[in-house]
């Protein structure tokens, strides 16, 4: 009978700290999205009238026949996935080394992940412009040392795309697998090695499976920041090497074919969730037995 | 089953000697704990047994094999941890299976050690449950099969009980004590608990800022302690400081006390006379007999009384005595006498 009322009150303080952001993003997130939507059916006139009032599913139907879309839309999701491996396979071992250290050490190593998301991101992109131009650094040093004949095309390829995605997007991919790494009683280390464990076993049996609720949400993050990333593609792809988001730019304020480019968006949006949601439940089947 | 020989094992962090250069050997079948406040050492040895820790310098023989170099997964024995320290994404079955498959079992061998090991500890049926849905004691034994299951030539335990709560620890203690024996596997393991130690092992190694202090069973230990450390850091003892006049123990503060003859030479260096609070008679009144003083404090501690006599001298002494009858209670300020069988008042330089 005493608990009851003061458990009320503990949910109304839950209710109150979740107000804010609750509000927000109804406002902004999904009320945006919404008109987003109704933007997305309506009809198109190039040129003349620009965005008609009529409701029509033409702009979704323009997506999906054409080749040339899906083709962006894969590129996109190739992208990303590349990126995701990337930041996966160069973040793990810093993310252990982190992971291990202490004290200064580690403040001054974390400080160094971070440094990249310092930068501004066009200052950054115009950096790696310089570096991977045929002239460039890394192409001039692979060359003077004589391990190239010919650069190595990297500016406007995709190949650019993804190392400058990689570096900017490390730092987050870091950052969550440190978390779950640091979650590892270091004591399970010393138990596998005493069961009789070598190292590749100790990594593949308990390592890499206990650091997987970090490899799910740094892989996460890292793939819906990289397909929806903007400036790296546009600037070190450019118009060559257009992706989703470079794409629905180009419809929305170019082109001001709002319609498509809202319906282009919507169906980004919609394969995102899709493909993160099945991801989800996967690495959930996983994790149950861990968590 | 092994012998355990450590020949002046020392190490050294940076530049304090966390172990310095320790002797000991370990029976077959010996169980012995390491005792001694945080940072004596005791862990650290432990670990460079384990192979976790490069020795700075000695060497540890196992059955009479030099092992001191090999790395820990290389090493036949199998480690209990404070954290049980249990996969926590692999259930008990799988927990107990890994060290089998990372030491290469033959496969059809794995299940029956399995089930084997399970059942030593109890824990039959217990299978397909995952750490997190067992309690503490239950998950410490399925770490204690799990290295059991690989039949090592030794067992460490890390301060094993040392997360679980007080009425388990006692009962764990027992388990571990008679699985021990049962099995026959030389057993090292480290506490800072007094009590644990006493219960658990047939030797007792009190060590103290990486040195050894003591090594004897748990009786000696306790009945005759070596060095002012010992005496003090193993149940209640009172020290007084002082010298000997020729035969006779005088405190600092000029009590004249009776005491054992030293078994060490005396240099008139200063001295300290050490006794158990329980080995002392205390009589009520000034009359014959016993050393007079005055109670200065009482409190009730279950079943004992513990009382703070200050003697003439200024000297004070606790004294702890059963308590059979409240008529028997003595109060604050009365006048006492207090004495004690001259053998139960030793000497230590």
């Amino acid at each position: 009978m005493t608990a009851a009322p003061r458990r009320e009150r503990r949910d109304w303080t839950q209710v109150l700290l979740v107000l804010p952001n609750t509000v927000w993003l109804l406002l902004f997130m999904v009320g945006a999205l919404f008109f987003l939507f109704l933007m997305s059916l309506r009809g198109y006139e190039p040129g003349g009238r620009g965005m008609l009032d009529t409701w029509e599913l033409s702009n979704y139907w323009a997506f999906i026949s054409d080749p040339f879309y899906l083709k962006i839309l894969g590129r996109s999701l190739l992208m990303a996935l590349w990126v995701t491996i990337g930041c996966l396979i160069l973040g793990f071992p810093l993310a252990y080394a982190l992971s291990r250290l202490r004290g200064m050490k580690r403040a001054l190593l974390y400080f160094a992940v971070l440094v990249p998301l310092l930068t501004s991101a066009v200052i950054r992109t115009f950096g790696w412009m310089i570096l991977l131009s045929n002239k460039g650094f890394v192409n001039q040093t692979l060359m003077s040392i004589g391990l190239i004949d010919s650069p190595i095309p990297m500016m406007y390829r995709m190949t650019g795309i993804i190392i400058a995605l990689i570096q900017v997007l490390l730092p987050f991919m870091v950052l969550a697998l440190d978390a779950a790494l640091l979650n590892i009683d270091r004591q399970i280390y010393d138990a596998a090695r005493n069961l009789g464990a070598g190292r590749v076993r100790i990594f593949f049996r308990v390592t890499l499976p206990l650091a997987l609720p970090g490899i799910v949400s740094g892989s996460i993050l890292v793939f819906t920041l990289a397909i929806s990333a903007f400036v790296t593609p546009a600037l070190v792809g450019g118009p060559r090497i257009p992706v989703m988001a470079t794409l629905i730019y180009q419809q929305g304020i170019a082109l001001l074919n709002w319609p498509l480019g809202a319906a282009i968006s919507l169906v980004m949006l919609v394969v995102l969730v899709v493909i993160l949601s099945a991801l989800m439940s996967i690495a959930s089947r996983a994790m149950r037995r861990a968590s | 089953m092994s012998t355990l020989k450590l020949q002046s094992l020392g190490k050294v962090f940076g530049n304090t000697a966390a172990v310095e250069k320790i002797d000991l050997e370990v029976g077959e079948g010996e169980m012995v704990a390491f005792l001694g406040p945080s940072g004596c050492g005791k862990t650290t040895t432990l670990r460079m047994v384990a192979g976790f820790v490069e020795p700075s310098s000695g060497s540890i023989l196992v059955g009479g094999k030099d092992i001191t170099r090999l790395p820990p997964n290389r090493r036949n024995m199998g480690m209990v941890f404070q954290s049980y320290a249990l996969f926590p994404h692999m259930n008990v079955s799988e927990n107990v299976a890994f060290g089998l498959k990372a030491r290469h079992v033959p496969k059809g061998e794995i299940a029956g050690r399995i089930t084997a090991a399970l059942e030593l500890v109890g824990l039959s049926g217990y299978e397909a449950r995952y750490p997190k849905e067992l309690s503490g004691g239950q998950q410490q034994r399925v770490a204690l099969a799990r290295v059991l299951a690989l039949r090592p030539q030794l067992l460490l335990f890390d301060e094993p009980l040392s997360n679980l709560d007080a009425k388990l620890r006692v009962q764990m203690r027992h388990e571990i004590r008679t699985l021990q024996q049962e099995v026959g596997i030389t057993s090292l393991f480290v506490t800072h608990d007094q009590e644990e130690a006493m219960t658990i092992a047939d030797r007792i190694v009190v060590m103290n800022k990486g040195r050894i202090e003591q090594v004897g069973p748990p009786a000696e230990i306790y009945d005759n302690p070596r060095t002012r450390f010992v005496a003090d850091f193993i149940g209640a003892a009172n020290l007084v400081e002082g010298r000997l006049e020729g035969d006779v123990f005088q405190s600092a503060r000029g009590a004249r006390l009776d005491c054992a003859p030293p078994d060490f030479a005396p240099t008139g260096a200063p001295v300290v006379l050490s006794i158990r609070p329980e080995k002392i008679e205390i009589l009520p009144g000034a009359g014959e007999g016993g050393t007079p003083g005055t109670v200065m404090r009482a409190t009730k501690l279950g079943g004992l009384i513990e009382y703070v006599v200050e003697l003439a001298s200024g000297d004070t002494i606790l004294v702890q005595k059963q308590d059979r009858s409240p008529a028997d209670h003595l109060r604050v300020g009365e006048p006492v006498r207090v004495s004690w069988n001259t053998n139960d008042a030793r000497l230590l330089p």
